[in-house]
């Protein structure tokens, strides 16, 4: 150590492992910090095992399962959940348990395609505002502004009902929901970019003579992504919630295809003679919600410590 | 104050323009025969549907059918439906019984979950703060619909099961209301308790949260740590030093929120068969009843507007230091 020659060219000097353990600890990478911080968060780990264990379900579950959406039993006629049927069967003698699965995968589509569209359109807008400032930053929040005077249920109504016979298609559908999803998003990535980019390592970055794009590519949107993550999550429960609400108000997605929200609206009103038909794909349907709802959670404490303080 | 009040007021009014225009567009230009029904009446003749058609103006050009509306909407006329109603009378019908439900939830939503909020944010890790969070975040979580179908649910088992009616299940008051003032008050309130407990739960869900995340960011505060080492009574130190901040940002999440509390009325509304705006509005989506449509959208934000800015004068009032910045 004490040595304080320069060490020849070429040949770095390897590091010795007991000045680590002296000094410190080894470094650890940004993301197997988050890592460790999510894996605490026990019930986020519990609720994102039984969430895969949901969507493969929804995704892969029909081609285990017994029956299948399209079957008809003769002989089980608003049968009981039993263990031939777990969830019972309607008055014609659908497997529910088959609806359900149908349905959530429907669900689920249009929930995730919602949180991609959105949360990509949103980082975008977001980057572009607060980066450039000036007329976009205006206007975006302009825009802002517009819906918070409305209700969102009702701005949804009426665009779904202008593209009716169109929004039963679940592609149109995700479209119409994630085309009023991204603002929230779009707020939080110009915030951040707002304090961003006015720190040093930007400021370093330019003087390096790094152009606009890669600043806000390689700096500015790699320091956001903890806020876009959890907000990408979060949407999806709420794009979830929200196709349902629609389905059930009849403006969402139409027959012959299914979602979560059509098989609860369509049970509501038997639900005081076959209640499973209600209450079973609604229990799944809150699970799926739920389970979302406390992975975001957990992400936030691991990706957003700050944000935290003020939402804990 | 009063400027800045005006000054709030005057900046939503292009918001609320914009917003109708944009609205306007997208129903007027809808396609679809708006007249259908009236078509399909018997002994209706052509000369009777192309006066209606004049009548509500569907002969012109969309952007002019725009300037007529909003031209009428000045002089505080919004319309006629396609049923040839008023649409004024009919908003206001409407309104009422929402407004009542609304307002009502809003307000033990409130309480409840500034209460709920504080005391788990004191007592934090405690059993109490683990149960009400896990209630708020399945209450979070649960579509409205589902919850409002299922108090729906098991409000008529209750009553089946008692063999009385204690819950109301369907509309906003009996067909046949009790005569008097009391008793018709009394008949609406009990019509009111599930629609309302719907509400509750699920704004409470959030707005809990929100109370014990500013709650415990105030208790750790410095002035917090220094009005204890004054030695006053930690019961003082709560309700005088904390409880008063933490309450700020609340106020202005429950305005924000107003919008949405809304929203959840017109699905809670729908469910309960209350004729109610929810109702209004999603009838006058299935035939695009124009009017109706950009009548209700008026009303709300406007509403929408005002609270808003009781929150953001609320604001004021508890915190001092706002006011005398502005």
């Amino acid at each position: 150590m004490t040595n304080l020659a320069p060490p020849p060219v070429g040949t770095p000097e390897p590091a010795a492992p007991d000045q680590l353990i002296e000094f410190g600890v080894a470094a650890e990478s940004q993301w197997k910090r988050v890592f460790r911080r999510f894996l605490r968060h026990r019930l986020a780990v519990i609720s994102l095992v039984i969430l895969l264990i949901l969507m493969l379900m929804s995704f892969f579950g029909s081609h285990i399962a017994r029956y299948s959406y399209q079957d008809l039993s003769r002989t089980d006629l608003s049968s009981h959940p039993s263990l031939k049927h777990w969830f019972g069967t309607d008055s014609i003698g659908h497997d529910t348990f088959a609806q359900v699965l149908r349905g959530s995968r429907r669900s689920l589509i249009v929930a995730l395609l919602v949180a991609l569209i959105s949360t990509t359109f949103g980082a975008m807008v977001g980057a572009l505002a607060g980066y450039r400032g000036g007329f976009v930053d205006s206007a975006l929040m302009r825009f802002t502004d517009l819906f918070l005077t409305i209700p969102l249920i009702a701005i949804l109504l009426v665009v779904a009902s202008r593209y009716k016979g169109k929004s039963g298609n679940w592609l149109a559908l995700s479209f119409v929901i994630a085309a009023f999803a991204w603002m929230p998003l779009a707020r939080v990535v110009r915030g951040s970019f707002l304090s961003l980019r006015e720190r040093e390592f930007v400021e370093s970055a330019r003087a390096l003579g790094a152009n606009g794009r890669r600043i806000v590519l390689r700096h500015l949107l790699p320091n956001s992504l903890g806020p876009i993550i959890v907000n990408a999550t979060l949407l999806v429960g709420i794009a979830i919630i929200t196709e349902t609400a629609l389905s059930f108000l009849g403006f969402g997605i139409a027959p012959p295809d299914t979602s979560l929200g059509r098989l609860v609206a369509e049970a509501a009103p038997s639900s005081q003679t076959r209640p499973w038909l209600f209450y079973l794909p609604g229990l799944w349907l809150v699970l799926i919600s739920l389970c979302i709802n406390f992975v975001g959670d957990g992400l936030r404490d691991a990706l957003d410590p700050q944000q935290n303080r003020v939402r804990a | 104050m009063l400027a800045f009040a005006i000054r709030r007021l005057l900046v939503s009014i292009p918001v609320i323009i914009a917003s109708s225009f944009i609205v306007f567009m997208l129903v007027a230009t809808a396609g679809g025969d708006p007249l259908g029904d009236l078509r399909l009446r018997p002994g209706i003749s052509e000369a009777t549907i192309n006066v209606r058609r004049h009548q509500l103006h569907l002969d012109e050009p969309v952007l002019q059918r725009y300037v007529t509306w909003a031209k009428g909407v000045v002089h505080g006329d919004l319309g006629r439906s396609f049923s040839n109603e008023e649409v004024r009378p009919m908003l206001f019908r409407s309104l009422g019984v929402t407004m009542r439900l609304v307002l009502f939830a809003t307000l033990v939503a409130v309480i409840i979950a500034v209460f709920v909020g504080s005391l788990s944010a004191v007592k934090q890790y405690s059993k109490f703060d683990y149960t009400s969070t896990f209630f708020a975040f399945v209450f979070f979580s649960m579509p409205v619909f589902w919850l409002a179908a299922l108090l729906k649910d098991v409000g008529i088992r209750i009553n089946t099961e008692l063999g009385h009616r204690i819950f109301f299940v369907v509309g906003e008051q009996s067909p046949t209301p009790p005569p008097g003032f009391i008793a018709l008050q009394l008949d609406r309130l009990g019509h009111m308790l599930l629609p309302s407990l719907t509400l509750i739960l699920i704004s409470m869900a959030s707005w809990s949260r929100f109370q014990r995340g500013s709650m415990l960011e105030v208790l750790h505060a410095d002035y917090i740590r220094t009005a204890k080492a004054k030695g006053l009574k930690s019961n003082r130190v709560l309700f005088r030093h904390a409880l008063r901040n933490a309450l700020i940002p609340v106020v202005t999440v429950v305005a924000i929120d107003f919008a949405a509390i809304l929203g959840g009325a017109v699905i809670t509304e729908t469910v309960f068969g209350w004729a109610g705006m929810g109702r209004l509005l999603v009838d006058a989506l299935r035939v695009q009843d124009v009017n109706v449509v950009l009548g209700w959208l008026l009303i709300t934000a406007v509403l929408v507007v005002i609270f808003n800015l009781i929150a953001d004068l609320l604001y004021g009032v508890l915190d001092p230091r706002i006011r005398t910045a502005r």
